[in-house]
C-alpha cells in the first residue's frame, strides 16, 4: 500500500543541513500493524506525518496505493490521502467548540457527504464505542480516555484503509491505554492498515512489525 | 453547508464573548457615525430636489465694486424682473419677491407671527408650489388674497380645505385664503409659510418702481438648452442701460439653484468659491475614514487571537478540511459579526438621531424604507465581513498544520507591523481631535469674550409695532416705573443686525472718488446708554427728535477716518442732498462680527416709525418675575400684537453657530475615535500578550515580579502612543493655524494642549492595555509553559 523511497527531510542551518530523516525506504503492505519506534528527536513523527501528506519531503518519492503521490497537484493529493487516512493525535486535538457528535461528523462533513449518511455512519460509531449517551458533551466535559475514544472514533468515520496513531496513550493510564490497543487490534483484524508511533514496548507488541528510528535513519526489526 | 458555518459562527462567537462584543459594539458605531454623516451629506445634496425645473432657476445676483472689493448681493430693484422678461427671449419665466418677512396673522383670538413672502404668479409655477385645496389660477391676482402652507392652515383653522376662508393681517387687513399648498420639505433654500401677491408690496412701497431700489430678490426660469455665460454677458450691463443712470454700477448676473444652497460664496473679487460644499466634502470624508477604520479595527480584533484558531485549523485540516471549506467558515464567522454589528448600528442610529438633528439643525430620518439606504446598509455589511474575513481565511488557512499542532507560535512580521502601523495611526487621529476641540473650544470662548464696545447682557430686544411706537412714552414710564428696566431705547435695528451701509457720505478731505462704506443707523436719544456705549464727545439726540433731524453721532472709526477723532463736534459731513454736523462721538463697537475692527459707523436720529425696542432689565432682576410683568404692560398697550423678544446675549451667541458646529462635531468625533482607538490597542494588547505567553511564563520562574511584566509589557504601547504623538502634533497644529487664519481676532495655541492630548492619549492607552498585561503577568507560569 505504502511505498517510501529516499525519503529526506531536513533543515538548513547555516550552510549546513540538519537531517530530521535520513534516506528513509520503507514499505508497508496493506493489512500490516506497524510500530515505529525510536528516542525523541529520531524523526518519528515527522515520519507519520509525511505518511499522511501533513508534511512534505525534501527528496524522496511516495508511493501511496500504486498513485506517486508528489506527482500529483496540492488537491489531487488532497482528494487521494485524506478520504483515506486517519489521524490519531497524542494530544487528541479535538474541536473544542464542536459536541462530541460534531467532532466524529467533522471528516464526513469536510469529505462532503450528505446530512442523512453522516448521521448513519456517526450514529453506528457512537454505537460501537459506547458514547451514544455523551454525543452532545464538549471535550472538555470528557476524560482523557474518553477523549481520545472519540479521537479514533472521528478517525473512523471516513472508513480508512490506513490509520496514523501518533502516540495515541501517551496522554493515558496504562488501564485507558490498554483499552485503546486492544481497539486498535481489534481494528486491524478487521482489515485497516495501522501505523503507530510509540514509546511504550507494551504497544508495541499488539502490533506485527516494529520500525526503529535513530537519528532520522531507519533500522527494522521484525 | 452554510448553515453548519454559520452554527460554527456562532458558537465562536458566545465562546469568546467579550471579545466578539467589543469587536462588534466597535464596528456598529463605525457604521453608525458614517451613516449619520451620510445622512446629513444627502440632505445637504439634494436640497431644492423638490423643484422640477431645478436646472433652469436662477436667481439674479448683482455685483458692486467699493474700494477695489467687489461686493456680491441678491437685491435687485422693483422693475427687473418684468424687465428682463420682456428684453430677453431666453428668460422665459421671472417672479419678483420680498425677502422673507414676518407678519402677524390672526383669526378670532388666535394671533400668530408667520414668515412669508410677497410674490409674482410666475413664482408658483418655477418653484413647483403643489396645493392641497384651492387654485393656482388668479390665486394671486388680487391683493387682498393670500396662499398659505398646511402648516399654517393647521395652527389657524385646525383642517387644510380652508380655500375661501378669511383670515386677517397686521391686525387691520382681511385677506382671502386663494389656496392651501403641501408643506415644502425642510431642505429648501426659498422657504415660506404664506404666500401674497406682489402688487400688495408695491402698493405699500411705490418707490419700488425705481432703478435704484435695490430691495427685493428677482428669480427668473431660463429656456431649455440656454447658455447661460452668454446670457450673462448680455445682462451684465442691463441696470445703467435700461435706467439712464450711469451712476449705477451693479452688474448683473443670473445664479443658478444648484448652486444656491452649497456654493454661494464669493472672494473679493467676486468670484465663487466654496460655500457649504466645502463642509460636505469634509465630512464625506471623515465619514469614509471612520468607516474604513472600524473596519480595519474590525479585522485586527477578529484575527487577534489567531493562535488559538491556528490549533483548531490544522485539526480541521488534518481531519480533511480543505482550504476552501475553512475560508467559507471564517467568512461566515465575519459576516455574522458584522450582520450583527450592522444592526446594533441601526438601533443606535435611532437612538443617535434625535441629538445628532438637534446637533445640525436638521430633520433627519433614517428612511429605511428607501432602497438606496438599504443597499448601503447591505453593502457595508458585506464588504465589512469579507474584508475583516478575508484576513484570517487566506491567511490562517494556509497555516502549516504540522507546526500548528506542535504549538508552535503563529509568527507574522508583516502583520505584527500592519497592527502596530492601525494602532498609531488611530491614536494619531484621536490625538488630532482632541487637539482640534480643545482649540476650537478656546477660539469660541476668546471670541466671545472680546469687548464689544457696550454690555450686552441683561438686554432685552423686542420689536416696536406701529401702536407701540406711538405710545412708547407711556410703555416707557411704566418700565421704569414698576422699576422693571433701568434703560429703554429706541432703534431702527438691533445692534446686532446692523446691515445697512452706504458709500454716499462725503467730508472735508474725502477723496472724491473713494468709495468708503458707512454702516448707518437710526436711533433715539436714550438708545446709547440703554446698551451701555460711552459717548466720548459731545451730547445724545434729544428727545424732541425732529430738532436734530440735521445732527448726527458718529463713532471714533469714522471721526479717525475724517480725520477729526481729536474734536469731531460741530464738523460737517454730507450726503448727496444734504449737510449734516457732528453732534456726538461714540466709542467704537462691533458692527458687523468680532473678526472685523475699526468699522465707521453713524446715527442718525430715529424719525420713522419701524423701530426695534431695546431695554436694559433692571439689575439682580429675577427673570422668571420680571419677564411676565413686562408682557403684561405691553399687552396692555398693544394688545393684537403677541409679545416677542430676544435676549441680545443669546443672539450674540447664536453668531458663532459654525464654529460651535465644528466644535460640537470635533467633540463628538474625539470620542468615537479614541473608542475605536482603545479597541484597536485592545486587540494588538492580546495579540502581544497571547503571542509572548510562553516568555512570560519563563520570566516569571525566573523570578519577575507581575509588577516589573506588566510594566515590561504596557511599555511598549506607551511608546507607540508617542509615536502618534510624533504624527498627530504637526498634522493638527497645520489644520488649527488654517482654520485660525480665517479669523482676524484669534487665540495663540498654547504648548499646554498639545501636552493635555498627548497624556490623555498615553492615560488611555495604559488603562486600556492594563488589562491584558496584568492578566498575563498573573497567569500560572505552569499552564504557559506546558505545550500543549
Amino acid at each position: 500500500m505504502i511505498v517510501l523511497q529516499h525519503i529526506s527531510k531536513w533543515h538548513v542551518i547555516g550552510s549546513t543541513r540538519a537531517f530530521v530523516l535520513k534516506d528513509i525506504n520503507l514499505t508497508i503492505k496493506t493489512g500490516e500493524f506497524v510500530s515505529i519506534m525510536g528516542p525523541s528527536g529520531s524523526g518519528k513523527s515527522t515520519l507519520l506525518h509525511l505518511l499522511g501528506n501533513l508534511d512534505q519531503p525534501n527528496e524522496g518519492t511516495y508511493h501511496f496505493m500504486g498513485e506517486d503521490v508528489y506527482a500529483l497537484k496540492s488537491n489531487q493529493q488532497h482528494q487521494l490521502l485524506r478520504p483515506k487516512v486517519g489521524f490519531v493525535f497524542q494530544s487528541y486535538h479535538l474541536i473544542d467548540e464542536l459536541t462530541v457528535y460534531e467532532n466524529i461528523e467533522a471528516p464526513l462533513f469536510y469529505k462532503k457527504i450528505a446530512g442523512p449518511e453522516r448521521k448513519a455512519i456517526v450514529g453506528d460509531l457512537l454505537d460501537r464505542f459506547g458514547i451514544v449517551g455523551k454525543k452532545s458533551l464538549f471535550p472538555n466535559q470528557l476524560s482523557g480516555g474518553q477523549q481520545q475514544i472519540v479521537g479514533i472514533a472521528r478517525a473512523l468515520a471516513v472508513s480508512p484503509a490506513l490509520i496514523l496513531a501518533d502516540e495515541p496513550t501517551g496522554n493515558l493510564n496504562s488501564r485507558q491505554s490498554e483499552e485503546i490497543m486492544r481497539l486498535f487490534k481489534q481494528l486491524n483484524e478487521e482489515g485497516v492498515t495501522i501505523a503507530q508511533v510509540t514509546h511504550s514496548e507494551n504497544n508495541a507488541a499488539y502490533g506485527n512489525r516494529i520500525v526503529h528510528l535513530l537519528d532520522g535513519q531507519m533500522k527494522e526489526e521484525s | 453547508m452554510m448553515d453548519n458555518y454559520i452554527k460554527m459562527a456562532w458558537r465562536n462567537l458566545r465562546k469568546e464573548r467579550l471579545f466578539g462584543l467589543l469587536n462588534i459594539s466597535g464596528l456598529s458605531v463605525g457604521i453608525m457615525v458614517a451613516s449619520l454623516i451620510f445622512l446629513w451629506v444627502e440632505d445637504e445634496v439634494n436640497y431644492d430636489n423638490h423643484v422640477d425645473n431645478k436646472s433652469r432657476i436662477m436667481q439674479v445676483q448683482n455685483t458692486q465694486l467699493f474700494e477695489g472689493q467687489t461686493y456680491v448681493s441678491s437685491s435687485s430693484p422693483g422693475p427687473l424682473a418684468p424687465a428682463l422678461k420682456a428684453d430677453f427671449p431666453e428668460i422665459e419665466r421671472s417672479a419678483r419677491s420680498s425677502w422673507l418677512s414676518k407678519s402677524l396673522f390672526g383669526l378670532g383670538d388666535r394671533a400668530l407671527f408667520e414668515y412669508g413672502r410677497f410674490v409674482d404668479e410666475d413664482f408658483l409655477t418655477m418653484f413647483s408650489l403643489q396645493l392641497v385645496d384651492g387654485f393656482a389660477e388668479q390665486g394671486l391676482s388680487h391683493p387682498n388674497q393670500v396662499m398659505i402652507s398646511e402648516a399654517m392652515a393647521m395652527r389657524f383653522f385646525n383642517k387644510t380645505n380652508v380655500a375661501g376662508s378669511t383670515i386677517q393681517v397686521d391686525a387691520n387687513t382681511q385677506l382671502t385664503v386663494s389656496a392651501v399648498f403641501k408643506d415644502l420639505p425642510s431642505n429648501v433654500s426659498v422657504e415660506f409659510d404664506w404666500l401674497r401677491p406682489f402688487e400688495a408690496y408695491f402698493n405699500q412701497n411705490p418707490w419700488l418702481a425705481q432703478w435704484g431700489s435695490n430691495a427685493i430678490q428677482t428669480f427668473v426660469q431660463v429656456k431649455q438648452g440656454t447658455d447661460l455665460a452668454a446670457l450673462n454677458n448680455k445682462i451684465h450691463g442691463f441696470i445703467p442701460a435700461k435706467s439712464g443712470n450711469t451712476a449705477f454700477t451693479s452688474k448683473l448676473r443670473l445664479y443658478p439653484m444648484e448652486r444656491w444652497h452649497l456654493y454661494n460664496a464669493f472672494d473679493k473679487d467676486g468670484n465663487e468659491i466654496e460655500g457649504r460644499v466645502k463642509y460636505v466634502r469634509l465630512f464625506s470624508i471623515v465619514a469614509w475614514i471612520v468607516l474604513v477604520i472600524a473596519c480595519i479595527n474590525f479585522m485586527n480584533l477578529a484575527t487577534a487571537r489567531s493562535q488559538k484558531r491556528a490549533k483548531e485549523i490544522g485539526v480541521k485540516k488534518a481531519v480533511g478540511a480543505d482550504r476552501g471549506s475553512l475560508i467559507a467558515q471564517f467568512f461566515a464567522e465575519s459576516t455574522l459579526q458584522a450582520g450583527l454589528a450592522g444592526l446594533l448600528a441601526v438601533l443606535l442610529s435611532v437612538l443617535a438621531l434625535p441629538y445628532f438633528n438637534s446637533v445640525v439643525s436638521k430633520e433627519l430620518s433614517l428612511g429605511l424604507d428607501q432602497p438606496s439606504h438599504l443597499l448601503f446598509l447591505m453593502g457595508i455589511i458585506l464588504v465589512t465581513g469579507l474584508l475583516a474575513g478575508s484576513y484570517p481565511a487566506l491567511y490562517l488557512s494556509s497555516f502549516d498544520p504540522v507546526r500548528v499542532l506542535k504549538g508552535a507560535a503563529v509568527r507574522s512580521a508583516p502583520a505584527n507591523f500592519v497592527r502596530r502601523g492601525l494602532v498609531i495611526l488611530q491614536f494619531a487621529a484621536s490625538i488630532t481631535l482632541v487637539v482640534c476641540s480643545i482649540l476650537i473650544y478656546m477660539q469660541i470662548k476668546h471670541a466671545k469674550s472680546k469687548d464689544i464696545g457696550y454690555d450686552r447682557y441683561g438686554l432685552l430686544t423686542t420689536v416696536a409695532y406701529p401702536k407701540v411706537a406711538e405710545r412708547y412714552r407711556a410703555i416707557k414710564h411704566q418700565l421704569q416705573q414698576q422699576g422693571l428696566v433701568e434703560a429703554v431705547g429706541l432703534s431702527d435695528h438691533s445692534m446686532l443686525s446692523l446691515g445697512a451701509n452706504t458709500g454716499d457720505y462725503f467730508w472735508d478731505g474725502k477723496e472724491p472718488n473713494q468709495q468708503i462704506l458707512i454702516t448707518v443707523a437710526d436711533a433715539d436719544g436714550d438708545h446709547f446708554e440703554t446698551i451701555g456705549l460711552k459717548m466720548l464727545a459731545g451730547r445724545t439726540f434729544k428727545t424732541d427728535l425732529q430738532a436734530d433731524s440735521h445732527n448726527v453721532i458718529i463713532n471714533k472709526s469714522l471721526a479717525t477716518l475724517m480725520g477729526v477723532a481729536e474734536d469731531p463736534i460741530g464738523k460737517t459731513i454730507s450726503r448727496s442732498w444734504a449737510d449734516f454736523t457732528i453732534i456726538g462721538m461714540v466709542d467704537d463697537f462691533m458692527v458687523s462680527s468680532v473678526y472685523e475692527g475699526n468699522e465707521p459707523a453713524l446715527f442718525s436720529p430715529l424719525l420713522s416709525d419701524t423701530a426695534v425696542l431695546t431695554m436694559r432689565i433692571a439689575k439682580h432682576a429675577d427673570m422668571a418675575t420680571v419677564l411676565p410683568k413686562i408682557e403684561d404692560i405691553f399687552k396692555q398697550f398693544n394688545p393684537e400684537y403677541p409679545f416677542e423678544y430676544r435676549f441680545l446675549d443669546e443672539q450674540f451667541d447664536r453668531m458663532f453657530r459654525l464654529e460651535a458646529l465644528a466644535g460640537e462635531l470635533s467633540r463628538i468625533f474625539s470620542v468615537m475615535a479614541i473608542f475605536i482607538s482603545c479597541l484597536g490597542l485592545f486587540g494588538l494588547a492580546a495579540y502581544t500578550a497571547e503571542r509572548r505567553t510562553k516568555e512570560i511564563g519563563i520570566r516569571k520562574v525566573l523570578g519577575a515580579s507581575v509588577m516589573g511584566l506588566t510594566n515590561m509589557l504596557t511599555k511598549e504601547f506607551v511608546i507607540l502612543v508617542g509615536i502618534s504623538c510624533l504624527f498627530a502634533f504637526p498634522l493638527s497644529y497645520t489644520l488649527m493655524e488654517n482654520w485660525l487664519q480665517n479669523f482676524s481676532y484669534r487665540i495663540d495655541m498654547a504648548w499646554w494642549v498639545f501636552a493635555v492630548a498627548g497624556l490623555l492619549a498615553v492615560a488611555v492607552a495604559i488603562i486600556t492595555v492594563s488589562f491584558q498585561s496584568i492578566r498575563a503577568a498573573l497567569a500560572n507560569p505552569v499552564h504557559s509553559l506546558r505545550d500543549e
